[in-house]
């Protein structure tokens, strides 16, 4: 090669590189960068006699540097080596050989090798995987960055990215199985995998929390244009119909659910916009209703995961944001619940709406009535998997707490007949039943199922889904009353809607259980409405 | 197996349709009823109303140093900033759970009762007039104090003291990016 530096331009002679010297040559060339440096201040410090060659900005101190300031090029020169390299680690091209010349020429060759791929073929994600570091380091050099950004375009880098991403295994994988893929992964493979396959690794349990988020939050303006597509094709023309009179024409059904899922977006995306938040899940297909789980912190990092699953009536369009609210706030609680008992612990809450939860207009369809476990049923299963997804995604498991309200707790309660999803602690609120009347059926550690049950809640003695919680053996009771001090009585929770209220103690005893504090409030009296719901146990 | 309960799936829809509006269902569909979410946004903006609930727990402070003794408050380090959450009435309001601010250690426990009282006057010179004791026991005391509008703040001593606010529903004059 030649080494002089010094001017660029692609005329001159045939320069041949070998990758093996320029390796070695680099190797080198840190040795003997540190070798001089070393040498230099050991001298200094042995010497009592200062010389001046020796000192700081001396003659040996500037060789060092000098040698340093050599590592680039020669980088520069290896890198374009490896980009022309045909066989044998030999490249040769028409140049002058100088680190300028080699710089130049980087950001052409490195589009000519991504263009040169194909995306289904394996070699070339193999080659294109092998160029990772490369491209790490040039994406990080603002100059050559924007040539390459430039010369490939946008569709260009689509290209790119598209090379990179390969598919999630099959939808009947594992969590586990799917961690594993998952952690394969190059860091920018796993980059491409969430802005390019989002709608097959967004709601994947086993992908971390910041993966799903990203994939997730790409898909939200995909899947806003194609509702507005199918929102356009619905009303189309439908201005030539008007039977309630001029101006008033008839909608079709499906329009009207077009637009509940596009509200659904909307709400994502404003709860998005508060800040500090994951979307874990968002499906708007599947269901009757838009899914979607938004968390309330950092589900990858947090010591204490709590996910809260919502009963009837509730919908990602109308519900989210209160729910969400109640979360950061339970949030909130939570780790000033660790931080006064000395623990610096940090929390996160999700909340789950990732099933069709039961809806008014559907009380009279059996298999969607608030009556029939079937919604709850078929929601606990993907429930149970998305517990599974979290500790499945982490290297260290959090403190996972389930949290379910209302027909929410029955769903909850199927998601835990399930095992190994590594809950912790569970908590049902106004609960009609976990659908099962025995406590074996629930995979959840020995004292630490709990459930509350307000005044005035009639819900939480429906025990219309296996027996009343409150006469299952092994669930323990935590109070929704208030203190009294000095013989004031004051205020409590009642009712079915109150439990999350702030500053309740429900709603203390919710975040002691997040937070793995203990000092909850415990209550194993029973109502009037208990009363009704007792049966022997040979009728259970 | 999972066993299920025989009863009339006629009368269980009419119990739960009672029993869901009984418990405050409203016409958007979301079950749980949030005053803080659900009350008429203030016309306090969420600037003010910080401004405002920050100097109330400096006066908290100033109180309590003065009586029961000095301490160093700070923020807690397992909170990075306020949080924000929507409020359903209004599209542009929000609220906000501020940083909880945080002594090391605590006072002696035969102070807690006096602490509390001082905490809960100066609260109530700024509208926090309901006062709930969730925790009283040796060794651990918690209690709210909530305002008409939603408001709240936590006063709590166990290892540590913490003091934390939760504002009602307020506009942001200037709303914050998405970072917070």
């Amino acid at each position: 090669m030649r080494d002089e530096d010094g001017g660029g331009g692609s005329t001159g002679s045939v320069v041949r590189l070998e990758t093996t010297q320029l390796r070695a040559a680099l190797a080198q060339l840190t040795t003997l960068a540190d070798a001089v440096d070393s040498q230099r201040q050991q001298v200094t410090q042995e010497t009592p006699i200062a010389v001046p060659s020796l000192a700081e900005g001396g003659p040996a101190a500037l060789t060092a540097a000098w040698l340093r300031d050599q590592q680039p090029g020669l980088r520069d020169l290896l890198d374009l080596a490896v980009l022309l390299e045909t066989h044998g680690g030999t490249a040769t091209y028409v140049g002058t050989g100088t680190f300028t010349d080699a710089r130049t020429r980087i950001p052409t060759e490195i589009v000519n090798a991504l263009d040169g791929l194909d995306p289904d073929d394996p070699a070339s994600r193999g080659a294109l995987a092998s160029m990772e570091d490369l491209l790490g380091r040039y994406a990080e050099d603002p100059e050559i960055g924007h040539e390459i950004v430039e010369e490939l375009g946008g569709t260009g880098l689509v290209h790119v990215f598209d090379s990179l991403a390969v598919d999630p295994p099959s939808g009947d994988a594992s969590p586990d199985e799917v961690n594993a893929w998952w952690s394969a992964l190059t860091p920018t493979q796993q980059l491409a995998v969430t802005l390019l396959r989002g709608d097959k690794v967004g709601n994947r349990d086993g992908v971390p929390a910041w993966g799903r988020d990203l994939a997730n939050r790409a898909q939200i303006p995909l899947v806003r244009k194609d509702l507005e597509d199918q929102l356009a094709d619905l009303t189309e023309g439908q201005h030539g119909y008007e039977p309630y009179g001029r101006g008033y024409y008839l909608e079709p059904a499906e329009a009207q659910e077009v637009r509940d899922r596009l509200a659904a977006l909307d709400s994502v995306d404003s709860t998005l916009d508060l800040g500090g938040r994951q979307l874990l899940l968002l499906d708007a297909y599947s269901g009757d209703q838009v899914h979607a789980a938004v968390a309330v912190g950092d589900v990858d990092t947090a010591d204490h995961v709590s996910v809260f699953t919502p009963g009837f009536t509730t919908t990602v369009q109308g519900s989210l944001k209160g729910i969400d609210s109640d979360m950061a706030t339970l949030r909130s609680r939570a780790q000033q619940e660790l931080i006064r008992n000395g623990s610096l612990d940090t929390v996160a809450t999700v909340s789950w709406l990732g099933y069709d939860a039961p809806q008014w207009d559907g009380v009279v369809f059996p298999s969607q009535s608030v009556a029939s476990d079937d919604l709850a049923r078929s929601g606990g299963d993907d429930l149970a998997g998305f517990y599974s997804g979290i500790n499945a995604s982490r290297e260290q498991d959090p403190h996972l707490t389930a949290l379910g309200h209302s027909y929410g707790s029955t769903t909850t309660g199927f998601a835990l007949q399930h095992e190994g999803t590594g809950v912790d602690d569970a908590i049902v609120f106004g609960s009609p039943g976990l659908g099962t009347s025995d406590r074996d059926d629930l995979h959840v550690p020995d004292g630490h199922l709990y459930r509350i049950e307000a005044r005035r809640d009639p819900v939480a003695d429906l025990a219309q889904f296996g027996i009343d919680p409150t006469w299952l053996d092994g669930v323990d009771g935590l109070s929704a009353k208030d203190a009294e001090i000095d013989g004031i009585e004051y205020q409590e929770s009642t009712g079915h809607s109150e439990y999350l209220d702030d500053g309740t103690t429900s709603q203390h005893n919710i975040a002691a259980t997040v937070a793995g504090t203990g000092g909850q409030v415990h209550d194993d009296g029973h109502g009037a409405g208990d009363v009704l719901t007792w049966w022997p146990e040979w009728m259970r | 197996m999972v066993r299920r309960t025989s009863r009339g799936t006629l009368s269980a829809i009419l119990f739960l349709v009672l029993a869901a509006c009984l418990g405050g269902c409203d016409s958007d569909g979301s079950t749980p009823s949030k005053e803080s979410t659900m009350s008429s946004p203030s016309t306090v903006s969420m600037e003010s109303a910080l401004a405002r609930y920050d100097k109330m727990r400096r006066e908290m402070i100033e109180a309590l140093d003065e009586q029961i003794g000095q301490q160093s408050w700070g923020d807690a380090p397992n909170e990075d900033g306020i949080i924000r959450a929507a409020c359903n009435d209004d599209q542009l309001a929000e609220n906000v759970n501020m940083r909880t601010l945080v002594v090391k250690g605590t006072y002696p426990e035969k102070s807690w009762k006096r602490s509390a009282e001082l905490v809960e006057g100066v609260g109530r010179k700024y509208g926090f007039d309901t006062i709930k004791v969730v925790v009283d026991r040796p060794g651990d005391f918690s209690m709210t104090g909530l305002a008409e509008d939603g408001a709240s703040y936590s006063y709590g001593l166990r290892a540590n003291t913490i003091l934390g606010v939760h504002t009602g529903c307020h506009r942001w004059d200037t709303k914050p990016s998405s970072g917070g």
